[in-house]
C-alpha cells in the first residue's frame, strides 16, 4: 500500500504529543461560565432557587438580626459603653490632664470631665433662678446635641436645657455669675441637650476654664469605650489610667445591667436567627441538590459526548460546579436585594453588611455543596451508555 | 511500521456471565491506514470502537496504545489519552445544540489543552473544507443532517489526532455528504492517521485499507 503523508500530520507526534490532554483550569472555567449563559432555562431556575434561599434567610433570620441590631443599637443609646468615675470626696487629685490622657487610649472612644459644682445665675436677672455651674475639661461629648448657639471656647459655656429655663437663658445666649458678689462671670454661648445617660447635663452650666487658668479639680469623668468588650478592662484601669494620686478615693460606675440585658438579648435572638438560617440553608440545599440533579439527567449526551472527547471525571465535576458557581453568585446578588427590600419594607431596618455578605456566602456555598452529588453522578455516568441511547 | 493501536486477546462483555459481544480478537491498527470493522447488527462494531478508544474496559485483553497497555491505566490517563490523540465521530453527529458551529468543532480542543488561537483558526480551516465555513455562527438546529455530521467531522480533526474512530459516521447520511465525510477520513488515514470505522456498508468497506469482520 503506497502512502502519502500529508504535512498536516506530525509524524513527531508518534513519539512526542503536542497537546497535554487536559485542560487548562482557565479554559474549563470559561467553558463553564459559557454553558451556564447558553444553558439558559436550568440556570434561570437555578439562580432563581438561591435567590430564594437568600430572600427567605435575609427575611427570617435576617430580619431577627435587623430586630436585634436596633434592639442592641437602643440598649447602647442607654450608655452600655458609657463609665462613670466619680471622687465624691474630692481627694482623688484627678486633673484635666488625667483626663486628656485617659481621652488618647486606644479602649477609650471619648472621655471629658466635670469639676466641682458652684451655683451661678444669670447675670441679666440676679433674683432670677440659679444652676450648677461646673468646669467642662475636653470636648463636649458627640452624645450631647447643641440645641443652639455654638460650642464654647476656653472662657465660655454652654448650659443644659433645664438650666437655661432656670436661669431665663432660653435663647443661649448671656452671661452667668457667683449671686450676690456678680463676680467669675462667665459668657454664655449655647444650649445643649443631654439624652440617656448623659440627659443629667442638662441641669449643668458647662464652663470651659478659661486658657492659662489654674488647674480644676476634677469630680466626674465620663468615659466611653470603644466597644462594650472593652468596658470590664476599662472598669478596673482607669483609676490608674487617669493618674489619680489617691485612686482609693474613686468609685467607677459601670452600666453591668446593661450590659447583662445586651448580652441576653444578643444571645437569645441571635441564637434564634442562626437556627432559623441553620434550617432554611438546610432546606435550600436538599431543593439545589435535586434541581441540579435534574438539570445534569437533561444534559446526559452533552456530558457523555464530553466524556468521548476527553473530559476526565474531575473535569465534569469541575464544568458543574463551575456553572453552578455562576448560576448561585448571579441568584445570591438577586435574592440580597430582594431580601434586604423586603427586610426593610417590614421591618424598617436592615441587618449588618457582614450578615447581609455573609448569607450571600453561605447560598453560594450551600448551592456549590447541593451540586456535588449530581456532579459526581453525571461524572461517573458510563458515557457509552448514554452515547448509544438515541 | 509499529502500530499506534493494538488489540490483543481483547475480550468484552458488558455484564459478568454474559456471552462476550467481542472474543478473543487481536488485531494491530496500522497507521496510514483506514480499517472497517464490519459485521451484523449486535456483533460488536460499535462496542470495539468503545473499547479501543479506551472508554470502555476490556473484559481481558489488552488495548494497547504505542505499545502500552492503555486499557490498564486510570480513568484520568485514559481521557488524556482520547483528549489529546484521538477523535471520534458519531452515526449522529452529537452536537451541543446551545452552541455554535464553530464552538461545536472547538470543543475538541478544551479537552486536548490546545491553544485557543490554533484552535480557532484550525476550525475555521477545518470547516471551510468541509463546506460549512458559512455556517459557523450557526446552531446545529439551523443546519442539514449532513452538515452537522460534516462540523463533527471537523471536531474530531480538529487537534489532528493520531487515532480517529467513526461509530456508522455515513450511516444517516445521503450518498454525496457520505462520500464527503469518507474520503475525508480515507485523507487523513493517508496523512499517517490510525483510522478505525465500524460500518455496515459493504461498498465502502471494500474501498477500506484493512477490514476487521466481527460475526
Amino acid at each position: 500500500m503506497t502512502q502519502t503523508r500529508d504535512p498536516e500530520i506530525d509524524t513527531a507526534r508518534a513519539t512526542a504529543p503536542i497537546w497535554p490532554g487536559r485542560p487548562h483550569a482557565r479554559h474549563l472555567v470559561r467553558d463553564g461560565v459559557r454553558t451556564a449563559l447558553v444553558q439558559r432555562v436550568s440556570s434561570i431556575a437555578g439562580a432563581f432557587i438561591v435567590a430564594i434561599i437568600c430572600v427567605v434567610v435575609l427575611a427570617t433570620a435576617g430580619r431577627s438580626a435587623a430586630n436585634e441590631r436596633a434592639i442592641l443599637s437602643q440598649v447602647d443609646s442607654v450608655g452600655t459603653r458609657l463609665l462613670t468615675l466619680v471622687d465624691d470626696k474630692g481627694e482623688a487629685g484627678v486633673t484635666a490632664d488625667g483626663v486628656l490622657a485617659l481621652a488618647g487610649v486606644d479602649a477609650v472612644d471619648e472621655a471629658f470631665g466635670l469639676g466641682s459644682a458652684v451655683d451661678v445665675r444669670s447675670v441679666a436677672t440676679p433674683d432670677g433662678g440659679a444652676a450648677a455651674r461646673r468646669a467642662l475639661v475636653g470636648s463636649l461629648p458627640e452624645d450631647l446635641t447643641l440645641v443652639s448657639g455654638r460650642a464654647p471656647r476656653p472662657g465660655e459655656a454652654v448650659v443644659g436645657v433645664t438650666a437655661a429655663r432656670a436661669l431665663g437663658l432660653a435663647d443661649g445666649l448671656g452671661a452667668v455669675a457667683l449671686p450676690r458678689s456678680g463676680a467669675d462671670e462667665t459668657p454664655v454661648v449655647g444650649v445643649v441637650h443631654g439624652t440617656g445617660p448623659l440627659a443629667n447635663l442638662d441641669e449643668l452650666v458647662l464652663a470651659r476654664p478659661p486658657a492659662g487658668a489654674a488647674p480644676v479639680p476634677v469630680r466626674f469623668v465620663y468615659v466611653t469605650a470603644r466597644s462594650v468588650g472593652d468596658v470590664p478592662s476599662l472598669t478596673t484601669l482607669l483609676p490608674e489610667l487617669v493618674r489619680a494620686e489617691n485612686t482609693s478615693s474613686l468609685a467607677v460606675e459601670a452600666p453591668s445591667g446593661a450590659i447583662a440585658l445586651r448580652d441576653a438579648i444578643s444571645g437569645q435572638l441571635g441564637a434564634s436567627s442562626r437556627q432559623m438560617m441553620a434550617l432554611v440553608l438546610g432546606v435550600g440545599l436538599v431543593i439545589v441538590s435535586v434541581s441540579t440533579y435534574g438539570a445534569v439527567a437533561g444534559r446526559r449526551r452533552d456530558f457523555g459526548r464530553r466524556r468521548a472527547l476527553g473530559a476526565s471525571r474531575s473535569a465534569i465535576v469541575v464544568l458543574v460546579l463551575v456553572q453552578t458557581a455562576v448560576v448561585a453568585c448571579s441568584g445570591a446578588a438577586l435574592g440580597v436585594g430582594v431580601g434586604l427590600w423586603a427586610t426593610w419594607s417590614a421591618a424598617g431596618s436592615l441587618p449588618s453588611v457582614s450578615f447581609v455578605t455573609g448569607v450571600g456566602v453561605l447560598a453560594v456555598l450551600v448551592a456549590l455543596a447541593g451540586a456535588v452529588p449530581p456532579a459526581l453522578a453525571a461524572a461517573l455516568r458510563d458515557p457509552v451508555r448514554i452515547l448509544r441511547v438515541p | 511500521m509499529t502500530a499506534v493501536l493494538e488489540a490483543r486477546d481483547l475480550t468484552f462483555a458488558y455484564r459478568r456471565g454474559a456471552p462476550p459481544v467481542i472474543d478473543g480478537l487481536t488485531h494491530a491498527f496500522a497507521p496510514g491506514a483506514l480499517t472497517t470493522v464490519t459485521g451484523p447488527s449486535g456483533s460488536g462494531k460499535s462496542t470495539l470502537l468503545y473499547v479501543l478508544a479506551l472508554m470502555l474496559r476490556p473484559t481481558s485483553g489488552q488495548v494497547r496504545w504505542d505499545d502500552d497497555d492503555a486499557s490498564a491505566l486510570p480513568d484520568a490517563a485514559r481521557a488524556r489519552l482520547r483528549a489529546g490523540h484521538a477523535g471520534f465521530v458519531f452515526q449522529d453527529a452529537v452536537l451541543d445544540p446551545a452552541r455554535t458551529i464553530l464552538d461545536n468543532v472547538r470543543e475538541a480542543a478544551l479537552f486536548a489543552g490546545m491553544p485557543d488561537d490554533d484552535a480557532r483558526e484550525r476550525a475555521l480551516e477545518l470547516c471551510d473544507r468541509f463546506g460549512v465555513g458559512h455556517r459557523v455562527d450557526h446552531r446545529p438546529g439551523e443546519i442539514s443532517g449532513g452538515q452537522a455530521q460534516r462540523v463533527a467531522l471537523c471536531r474530531a480533526l480538529l487537534t489532528r489526532p493520531r487515532v480517529v474512530f467513526g461509530d456508522e459516521p455515513t450511516g444517516n447520511l445521503d450518498g454525496a455528504s457520505a462520500r464527503i465525510v469518507w474520503d475525508a477520513l480515507r485523507a487523513h488515514a493517508r496523512a499517517g492517521a490510525t483510522v478505525v470505522v465500524a460500518t455496515h456498508d459493504e461498498r465502502l468497506a471494500d474501498e477500506s485499507d484493512e477490514r476487521v469482520v466481527l460475526s
